[in-house]
């Protein structure tokens, strides 16, 4: 009887579908970057997560006598300069700088969002304050920080977390208090105002779910430069300790042999390109859909407004 | 004794009286000057002008919603004779939608496109009768059916960008009585909707009213929507009241030139020159008047009439009385009355 109620979309929504399938339809009506970074990630991170029961070889176990062999039937990848097997450390290698770069891309999404929102929300003082801290703090390369803080208290995840939570925030927080400025603008908020919610319930109920979007797609694209900022730590000597693998501690092992086997220095580093150009690549296809929602919204508001 | 007192103190005050209320840009520029208006119980009360003309200030001054950069500099608005203008913030908090709710022109911009109709409708629910989770969103699907929402319990989980704009008008109007208010402030309710629908709407905040004992502040620049709606009706213009009293007569026979020529424009029948009816000239300089009528510039009759000129031009009228609660803001309203009906 009613027209309304034949609306394809809700019955698509109100479907029950299984958590694979509804993985499958969210990744694929989306960009194709999104779904190139996607299988990318997803390989990494099976290859991360599964590294202890896939690796061919103990990742520390050395052979010197098979030292600095070709890729071969026994070692895919041939062996590095102590004879352990670089397949195997490449796959363990990554646990360090993914564990790193996603633990601190949380806390800076969180932190950076929460500071970001609240000062586009209160505005004035507090929101001056803020973004000139923010300001000051992102005109410092977090390299920098990392170097200074490791000096003091000795390579450790604590240290490398901190050094690169203590800037990464700022990026959230600009984009979340540009977020807010303008959703605070939108009707939903005046009709949430209305109705008597508390600012508090506002910027959490209202305001953080709008900014997701947009602020996902940054968490990924800088997910992707962290991860090469770690590899720079570790190629530096600021991150893993030997023995443990990691892709920069590998490449950096690597250096001295770059003629005699290239492939220790072009596997490590390849893995690192593909895993930032993965999340990166997640982060554009998300962030362009955000720009055409925004853009979209702009426009709905703007007929609203000569309506 | 005292319960009997209370009763008797609580029909005698009116629900809303507003007194000599300005609202000022921080610049200085009054948008609202010196509004006076009551609206008693159960009363449906329109607030009609033309664009510019601060109604839509009004509504946002009524429930302290006014952005920044507007001011209420001074005036009293008292609900159930408490002045709104002197309340903390929190307290305005517990009265918004609970005693006071809103409507507004675009009812799917009002719905937050991330979150789903139960969730807001519940909001209300939740703050002001503290209801649980589970509580809320079962009287959410009671709420939905009663504003005529088909397939209230699917449409419980819908988001807003899955609603029509007659759809999202009734989720909004569900989320606006949720609570219980006495008094609903519509803003344009119906302006973005289809005719069609446009009556629907109206239909249901006459429902509404009837159901919960509502009375209503509806503002609109529709004239054809008023007369089938409102008890009372206020004119608006520049910030001021020009003509206020009994939809009934006001619309058979206004006193206010401004008002007897927004009438006949909404009318869309031509003049005796084969015309449609226009007012010349625009209200927003009105504003910046200081001294006679601020409707002069614009006004027919004062034409007709040379010797109201100086009168006019020089001294601004009172707004008097013209019939049982029924008050004009004109020099002429004898000649006014003296054209006859309106249409």
């Amino acid at each position: 009887m009613d027209i309304e109620m034949a609306d394809p979309r809700l019955t698509l929504d109100e479907r029950r579908r299984s958590p694979l399938a509804g993985t499958y339809a969210f990744v694929s009506s989306r960009h194709w970057t999104f779904k190139a970074g996607s299988v990318l990630l997803a390989m990494v991170l099976v290859m991360v997560c599964f590294a202890q029961w896939v690796a061919p070889y103990d990742p520390a176990a050395q052979d010197l006598i098979n030292r600095l062999r070709p890729p071969s039937a026994e070692h895919w990848l041939g062996t590095d300069h102590l004879g352990r097997d670089v397949l195997s450390r490449l796959l363990v290698g990554g646990q360090f700088a993914v564990t790193i770069s996603a633990i601190t891309v949380i806390i800076t999404l969180v932190v950076g969002t929460l500071i970001g929102v609240v000062a586009g929300r209160a505005g004035g003082v507090l929101d001056e304050v803020a973004m000139r801290v923010v300001d000051l703090l992102i005109s410092i390369p977090d390299v920098v920080i990392a170097i200074f803080l490791i000096g003091v208290f000795g390579p450790n995840y604590a240290t490398l977390i901190l050094s690169l939570t203590l800037i990464g925030w700022t990026p959230y927080a600009r984009l979340a208090r540009g977020l807010t400025k303008e959703i605070n603008a939108r009707e939903y908020i005046r009709a949430a105002e209305v109705l008597g919610m508390k600012r508090s319930f506002v910027i959490l109920r209202h305001i953080v779910p709008n900014t997701i979007h947009p602020v996902a797609a940054v968490s990924f694209l800088r997910f992707g430069h962290k991860l090469i900022t770690v590899g720079g730590l570790s190629y530096l000597g600021l991150g893993v300790r030997p023995p443990n693998p990691d892709w920069g501690l590998m490449m950096a092992e690597a250096q001295p042999y770059l003629e005699r086997a290239p492939i220790l220095m072009i596997a490590p580093g390849a893995v690192i390109f593909l895993a930032a150009l993965g999340v990166t690549w997640i982060g554009h296809g998300l962030e362009i859909e955000s720009r055409g929602a925004r853009s979209r919204a702009t426009t709905n508001a703007e007929e609203a407004g000569n309506g | 004794m005292a319960d009997h007192d209370m009763t008797r103190e609580n029909v005698s005050v009116p629900l809303l009286e507003v007194r000599d209320l300005r609202v000022s840009l921080e610049s200085g520029k009054t948008l609202i000057d010196g509004l006076d208006l009551t609206i008693g119980r159960r009363e449906v009360v329109a607030l009609v002008g033309e664009s510019g003309s601060g109604k839509s200030v009004t509504a946002l001054a009524l429930s302290r919603l006014l952005p920044d950069a507007l001011r209420i500099t001074s005036g009293s608005i008292c609900f159930e004779g408490q002045d709104i203008v002197a309340k903390s913030d929190s307290e305005l908090n517990r009265m918004r939608g609970a005693d006071i709710s809103m409507l507004f022109q675009q009812p799917q911009v009002m719905l937050d496109p991330t979150s789903r109709v139960q969730a807001q409708v519940a909001e209300p629910l939740r703050k002001h009768r503290g209801l649980g989770r589970r509580q809320a969103f079962a009287r959410v699907v009671d709420l939905l059916r009663s504003v005529g929402i088909p397939d209230p319990a699917v449409r419980a989980r819908a988001f807003s960008y899955q609603l029509s704009g007659g759809m999202a008008q009734r989720v909004m109007i569900a989320a606006a009585m949720a609570a219980g208010p006495k008094l609903l402030i519509a803003d344009e309710p119906t302006t973005a909707l289809d005719v069609t629908v446009q009556a629907q709407i109206l239909r249901l905040l006459k429902e509404e009213r009837e159901r919960h004992d509502l009375s209503i502040l509806l503002i609109t620049h529709d004239l054809s929507i008023v007369s089938a709606f409102a008890d009372r009706v206020a004119v608006m213009y520049a910030g001021r009241i020009l003509e206020e009293g009994p939809t009934r007569e006001i619309m058979r026979r206004p006193a206010h030139p401004y008002t007897r020529a927004l009438i006949r424009c909404s009318l869309l029948v031509p003049e005796s020159d084969g015309k449609l009816m226009s007012i010349p000239g625009s209200g927003s300089q009105a504003l910046a008047i200081k001294e006679g009528c601020r409707f002069a510039p614009r006004c027919t009759l004062m034409r007709e009439h040379p010797g109201l000129r100086i009168a006019c031009c020089s001294r601004e009228p009172g707004l008097e009385p013209v019939g049982q609660r029924w008050k004009s803001r004109c020099h002429a309203t004898a000649e006014v009355l003296h054209e006859g009906d309106v249409a």
